[in-house]
């Protein structure tokens, strides 16, 4: 027990990264108890739930299910007109960042340094069901680092549910951005070699300093490496696997040069990409590649020939998520309908819902904590007065992390 | 970083008590990747395919009717009459219609390097493939272009195995009305020309005195060095005899290779640049008014292509417009290279010249002829199947393979698929067994 507290005092006292991403304080396990009673339930984990009974205690989902008894303790919510979705996780945005940064190599800058949390959108965006925000800082070539917020709190790192989550890539399809790119990959490969191998000869149990017999003019190995360049670190755990990349494309011929500037490496990324992108389809299925889209209908080039991209992706193996567009607060409000005009045109309606909610939270590396409704997760839960993709339907209540924070006056 | 000797002792201590198989560590990870990577390009390159039964334009040598080109990987690998065709290969079923390599733009804008308005650097790190101009100039038959710096292949849908030669050329300017820019040109090669002579000499000396000093290179472009080499070619914009002779006269002093563009009054000093070895990018449908000051033969003419075949001038012909737009006249941009070939066949030029001169000759000017230009072993397979004679109006290019690869099929085209529709025509595999039926040859598109 001793070491391992050691250990872990020296984890926190680490310059890098903990090898998990360091997470907010998740909410009290004590609490207040809250019975909501819904017409159904759409779990996206385990499929919708009719006349559904959720629990939530200490702002995490405790129960979910058709019978579940109901303590007295507990406050109990008749919502029987509602249907529950998972809170929507936006799996990328540029929101609450200033814009505007000219193209370059930017991997030490962190979005979640340019967060105000008295900005008023975050409370705009909550409001019409965004309860998990992945932000990335903005600016081409590589972006910097991306975070995960929660919006609401009074301060940054309570909002910051992960504050170094990803890297954010925009990619640029010429000389210099490929170069870019795979100089940024080369180093890391270099630098982790350099870990490994003072990892491999220093002997596991080897005194933290040298005898002081030790002859002067042989150099002392070094007991540790020297902390990393901020612009190569993330690379390196982009390699370990430890974060993922989130990479902005233009188009199909984009993810084409990009798959060639990193073939030589192996690392997790998500493409954030467009309709267009329906044209390699293919060889993203072969590929098992993760893209977030906008929920919209494309055309066919040169053609009004209408393309369902989502459709076609999701059906060739690509993992899909969406992200409101425009990326403004109307494609927030219209998100779900727009999603729904997906489905219309083709989308298979279990696979968009959980484009919206459980694909995203699992891009972000969060799907412990968000993105369906499912015991020990976040009580994150949006109300619908009937299908959400529905235009008639209205999102009634936001719960999050187990309080109301909206209401639509009636 | 200081946890990182006490966190890894606690893990690697228990390592090998461990019975069960451990995951692959990141290094055999990355090697079993190259492998599969290198297990993927051995398979690339025995892809066999063949096209079979279509009268085969070489090009490079004579025409085969009813032939078999056979292509394994990226080359060709047999063109003949009675070609086997191994058992596996995919084959195109081309009775009545013709194959021929490959078109070759000597010169191009705005096909390659798409994104950001061709800024991108190389084509091969910029080219958007699924652009419409990629998309045209693969269904007009354009197989490799020159665009920017670099010869590149077009290749709709790909981005691999773009770059034939980069870069290609050496860009000089040499004007016969900039006498400045001419005095800076030739000082230039004189430096150039003086440090390798000093070189030279260094290089003789150094083999009896190992003290002799190498001589400076300060001052010396390396640009012209190269060119004095003859390791790149110029290239150069000269439309009047004037220009074209004082080109000629540069090459005589200096010795270099070099590509001219334009050339509308190459047909009036037709000897002296066979003489000096300079080639020819020009447009047959060139109107350049004769000079009513001069007594000599001047401006343009319709025959100037044939001319310059007589005196052995190697050239290229390109359309009024390196491009391919679709919002002008018709007939005028490199969706219609071929009628270029055509109209120096009006003034004078045979068919085989002709054909050449939008294949094997632009691929001489690019420099780029061991691999592109023509149906031979060896040679890359970038090849068309046309509906007819390609230098015929009317005629359509049905398939387009670049790198042993169909990348077009006017039947599976958006712009051209309505127009004398041929019919689906599957690709076959020898040896399958169930043969899919294949549409009937007749009326290829005509």
């Amino acid at each position: 027990m001793i070491p391992l507290l050691l250990a872990l005092a020296a984890a926190l006292q680490d310059s890098r990264p903990a090898p998990a991403p360091a997470s907010a304080p998740r909410p009290r396990e004590e609490g207040p108890l809250l019975a909501i009673r819904v017409k159904r339930a759409e779990t996206v984990s385990q499929g919708p739930i009719e006349e559904a009974t959720i629990l939530v205690k200490g702002g995490r989902i405790a129960t979910v299910g058709p019978n579940v008894p109901v303590s007295r303790r507990a406050k109990v919510v008749e919502a029987r007109e509602l249907v529950a979705v998972p809170g929507w996780v936006i799996p990328f945005s540029h929101a609450g960042v200033s814009p505007g940064r000219a193209r370059g190599m930017n991997a030490h800058l962190r979005a979640v340094d340019e967060i105000d949390p008295f900005d008023p959108l975050w409370k705009k965006l909550l409001e019409r069901g965004a309860t998990t925000i992945a932000v990335a800082p903005f600016g081409g070539g590589i972006s910097g680092r991306g975070a995960i917020l929660r919006p609401r709190g009074s301060k940054v790192s309570e909002l910051a549910l992960v504050p170094d989550a990803f890297l954010a890539v925009d990619f640029e399809a010429s000389t210099q951005g490929k170069q870019q790119l795979r100089q940024a990959l080369q180093n890391a490969e270099h630098e982790l070699e350099k870990l490994e191998k003072t990892a491999e000869t220093r002997p596991a149990t080897a005194p933290a300093t040298q005898p002081a017999t030790q002859p002067a003019t042989r150099p002392a190995p070094a007991t540790q490496p020297a902390p990393l360049d901020p612009k190569v670190e993330p690379f390196v755990r982009l390699l370990e696997r430890k974060t993922r990349a989130f990479v902005a494309l233009s188009g199909p011929g984009e993810y084409l040069h990009f798959r060639d500037a990193a073939k030589d490496v192996e690392f997790d990324a998500v493409l954030v990409g467009n309709s267009p992108l329906y044209q390699v389809a293919d060889r993203m299925g072969d590929s098992k590649e993760s893209v977030v889209l906008p929920p919209d209908i494309g055309f066919v080039p040169q053609t009004r020939n209408r393309v369902n991209a989502a459709a076609i992706l999701s059906r060739a193996g690509v993992k899909i998520a969406f992200v409101p567009a425009p990326a403004n607060l109307e494609g927030y409000e219209s998100y779900p309908f727009r999603v729904g005009e997906v489905v219309k045109a083709g989308l298979d309606r279990n696979v968009a819902l959980r484009a919206m909610t459980l694909t995203p939270a699992e891009f972000l590396g969060v799907a412990d904590r968000v993105g369906s409704i499912e015991e020990g997760k976040d009580a994150n839960l949006l109300f619908f007065d009937g299908d959400p993709f529905d235009a008639r339907a209205r999102l009634r209540k936001v719960l999050f992390e187990g309080a109301f924070v909206y209401e639509a006056t009636p | 970083m200081r946890a990182l000797p006490f966190l890894l002792s606690f893990f690697l201590l228990p390592a090998p008590f461990q019975e069960s198989k451990p995951a692959p560590t990141r290094k055999e990870r990355k090697e079993q990747r190259k492998k599969d990577e290198e297990e993927r390009r051995k398979k690339e390159d025995e892809r066999l395919f063949a096209i079979v039964g279509g009268d085969v334009y070489t090009v490079g040598g004579a025409t085969i009717r009813g032939g078999t080109v056979l292509c394994r990987g990226r080359k060709v690998w047999k063109v003949g009459l009675d070609v086997e065709v191994p058992k596996g290969a995919k084959v195109l079923e081309a009775k009545g219609m013709r194959v021929y390599p490959g078109l070759v733009a000597a010169n191009s804008f705005g096909i390659l390097g798409a994104f950001i308005g061709g800024a991108g650097g190389s084509p091969a790190d910029s080219v958007d493939p699924f652009s419409l101009s990629v998309q045209l100039a693969s269904a007009s038959g354009i197989t490799a272009v020159y665009a920017g710096t670099a010869v590149a292949k077009v290749i709709p849908g790909d981005v691999e195995g773009v770059l034939v030669k980069e870069p290609a050329f050496v860009s000089l300017a040499y004007s016969s009305s900039n006498p400045v820019q001419r005095l800076d040109v030739r000082e230039r090669f004189e430096k150039a020309r003086d440090y390798l002579r000093k070189r030279g000499e260094w290089e003789e000396a150094k083999k009896t005195d190992p003290q002799a000093k190498e001589p400076s290179k300060q001052g010396v472009d390396d640009n012209h060095l190269r060119l004095l080499r003859r390791e790149i070619p110029a290239r150069l914009q000269a439309g009047s005899a004037d220009d074209l002779l004082a080109i000629a006269e540069l090459i005589g002093d200096f010795g270099f290779d070099a590509v001219v563009d334009g050339a509308h009054e190459a047909w009036t000093v037709a000897s002296e640049l066979s003489r000096r070895g300079v080639r020819c990018v020009l447009n047959p449908r060139a109107k350049v008014r004769p000079d009513r000051n001069t007594n000599r033969p001047s401006g343009s003419s319709i025959e100037n292509a044939a001319i310059l075949r007589k005196a052995g001038v190697t050239f290229a012909v390109l359309p009024p417009q390196a491009a391919v737009s679709t919002g002008g006249l018709a007939g005028r941009d490199l969706m219609t290279l071929p009628l270029d070939a055509a109209f120096a066949m009006r003034g004078g030029l045979d068919e085989q010249a002709a054909l050449e001169a939008v294949t094997l000759g632009a691929a001489r000017v690019l420099g780029v002829a061991d691999r592109l230009g023509s149906i031979e072993p060896g040679k890359d397979a970038d090849l068309i199947v046309t509906s007819g004679d390609l230098l015929d109006y009317r005629t359509f290019v049905e398939f387009t393979i670049v790198n042993g690869k169909v990348v077009y099929d006017r039947q599976k085209s958006t712009f051209f698929s309505h127009i004398r529709p041929r019919g689906p025509l599957e690709l076959v595999e020898v040896g399958a067994e169930t043969q899919p039926a294949t549409a009937p040859a007749e009326g290829n598109g005509r």
